[in-house]
């Protein structure tokens, strides 16, 4: 077996209580470090569910997921914080929506720290400010500004500048820029994308925009009904046109 | 002055109970019945030692570690959210009063005759009690506001906020759940034993409603402290003090009330009232639903 793989999805099966199919049937895909997997699909194909079986939120039901050589249910929750992170189009999965900017990035810290008596410092309210002013224009001066009342924009971009603060090995993208503005949207997208390759980060990303998943990514896999339908690679990959997306991924 | 006094005694009493509900529901934002348990627990601990001969502040110390037994075992029941908090609850509430009963072995045990907590204040005069319970608040404030100032203070407020977040970054949410209902617990048994030696027994019944005070009492001091400050970010010491302001004008409430002469038999319907006409305030504006149906 090759070891050099992040992510070996096998054979992978996913059935909840309250459904009477299996939402995803037999997975099989391999990722190595590096790739940018594209995830097309309907409404309902298994795009989001297969996030949520790599991230843990679904238990597997027959078949496994190995992150570096190792099960990811063997992970301690601490050790999968660090290395995987989910970002979704609903920003309230990943800020604390009612505490302040600041207390947010103090928050996400905490994934590579423990918890103190101690509070926040001046330098460290000083390196937020810097920190966060290479992401958003805005951010700095909203440190003390509840997240709640931050706009779609500035919220999912101080989720990324949080995310990247420790970079992951894997980065899992729900849509994340769906519920954007097309400028913001693009914005977003395209930060992600440079950050991925300078950090050299992992990543799946499953999205509804043709021209994003033509426009990203090395590898791109399409799912329909819960199984995988199309698959293509690097050159294959490029060479792909807007139409042969409708044809083949929905 | 004849209404103010008494009503700064009454909640300087009750001030240690409604801190632990503000960690519970204002901080960890879960509605715990089981306050009304813990209150009695610790005047049935509190009075069951020192009847027996144990030293009173030994007895208080006991006390207090029954109020965080009581907030751990509400944990157990709630762990993982597979048992809503108001129903846990009311489990324990409901168990509590069994093993109030078992601990006091009788419905209530009078303390006149057993040494005084507050003895120690006696020379100064016969307000000494009352100063020594100030400066037990003020010692239990500070400890407040400097749990609440640190990072795991802040780790608090965020379980609050999105438990589920919590655990995502990899930190063990149920940890700090049954830390915050321990503390919230430990102050309301505080609360209830320092209220058994201030009245001079200790009773069964004796904490009935008192979680219901307690939430009207800080949500009306939240309210009027968020009132005064729109839009600010979190302040510990503006919490407090609202907290502190919310169980006076609750006391002073009662107080009023009684003056002028309302049966004291329809005072809680009367309170029931304006607790409705706050907590029904202060949820339209959490969800900031202007033409709510």
């Amino acid at each position: 077996m090759d070891t050099n793989h992040l992510l070996q999805i096998e054979h992978l099966q996913i059935k909840l209580p309250a459904m009477d199919r299996a939402i995803l049937q037999n997975i099989h895909y391999t990722i190595n470090p590096g790739d940018f997997v594209v995830v097309l699909g309907g409404n309902g194909s298994g795009k989001s569910s297969l996030i949520k079986a790599i991230n843990r939120t679904y238990p597997i039901s027959s078949g496994k997921i190995l992150f570096q050589q190792k099960p990811i249910a063997n992970y301690s929750q601490a050790d999968f914080a660090k290395q995987v992170i989910t970002l979704t189009q609903d920003t309230s999965h990943s800020l604390f929506n009612d505490l302040t900017v600041l207390e947010n990035c103090l928050l996400w810290e905490l994934r590579h720290e423990s918890v103190s008596l101690r509070y926040a410092t001046l330098t460290q309210r000083q390196f937020f400010h810097d920190y966060l002013a290479a992401f958003n224009a805005q951010l700095p001066e909203k440190l003390d500004t509840t997240c709640s009342r931050l706009s779609g924009g500035e919220k999912q971009a101080l989720i990324l500048a949080l995310c990247l603060r420790h970079p992951p090995t894997l980065l899992l993208l729900d849509e994340h820029t769906s519920a954007l503005d097309p400028k913001t949207g693009h914005y977003i997208m395209g930060r992600t994308h440079a950050e991925l390759i300078q950090h050299h980060i992992t990543c799946v990303m499953t999205t509804h925009d043709l021209d994003d998943a033509m426009a990203y990514g090395n590898r791109l896999l399409a799912l329909k009904e819960g199984k995988i339908v199309y698959q293509a690679d690097g050159e294959q990959k490029q060479q792909l046109k807007r139409s042969d997306l409708l044809t083949f991924c929905y | 002055m004849d209404i103010l006094i008494p009503a700064l005694e009454q909640s300087a009493l009750f001030f240690p109970l409604a801190l632990g509900i503000y960690l519970s529901y204002g901080i960890l934002r879960t509605t715990d019945l089981t306050i009304d348990g813990s209150f009695v627990l610790g005047a049935a601990v509190f009075a069951r030692f020192l009847t027996n001969g144990v030293s009173p502040w030994l007895s208080l110390l006991l006390a207090i570690l029954a109020g965080f037994c009581a907030g751990i075992g509400v944990s157990f029941i709630q762990k993982g959210d597979r048992i809503n908090g108001l129903i846990a609850g009311v489990l324990a509430l409901f168990i509590l009063y069994s093993v109030n009963f078992q601990i006091m072995g009788r419905p209530n045990i009078g303390l006149y005759e057993a040494d005084n907590l507050f003895a120690l204040a006696m020379p100064l005069g016969p307000n000494g009690q009352w100063i020594m319970l100030v400066g037990l608040i003020t010692l239990i404030l500070l400890f407040m506001a400097f749990l609440l100032k640190t990072r795991l203070g802040l780790v608090l407020r965020a379980f609050g906020d999105n438990s589920h977040l919590l655990k995502n970054l990899g930190k063990n949410a149920e940890g700090y759940r049954f830390l915050g209902l321990a503390l919230s617990n430990g102050l309301a048994a505080c609360c209830g034993a320092l209220s058994a030696q201030i009245y001079g027994y200790a009773d069964i019944n004796m904490g009935f409603g008192v979680t219901l005070t307690g939430i009207g009492a800080v949500v009306i001091g939240l309210q009027l402290i968020k009132h005064f400050t729109i839009n600010r970010p979190y302040s510990v010491v503006l919490d407090l003090f609202g907290c502190f302001i919310g169980v006076f004008l609750y006391f002073l409430m009662i107080n009023i009330f009684l003056r002028i002469g309302i049966d004291p038999i329809n005072l809680k319907l009367v309170l029931g009232l304006v607790l409705i006409f706050f907590l029904r305030a202060a949820s339209t504006r959490r969800q900031g639903n202007a033409y709510g149906h």
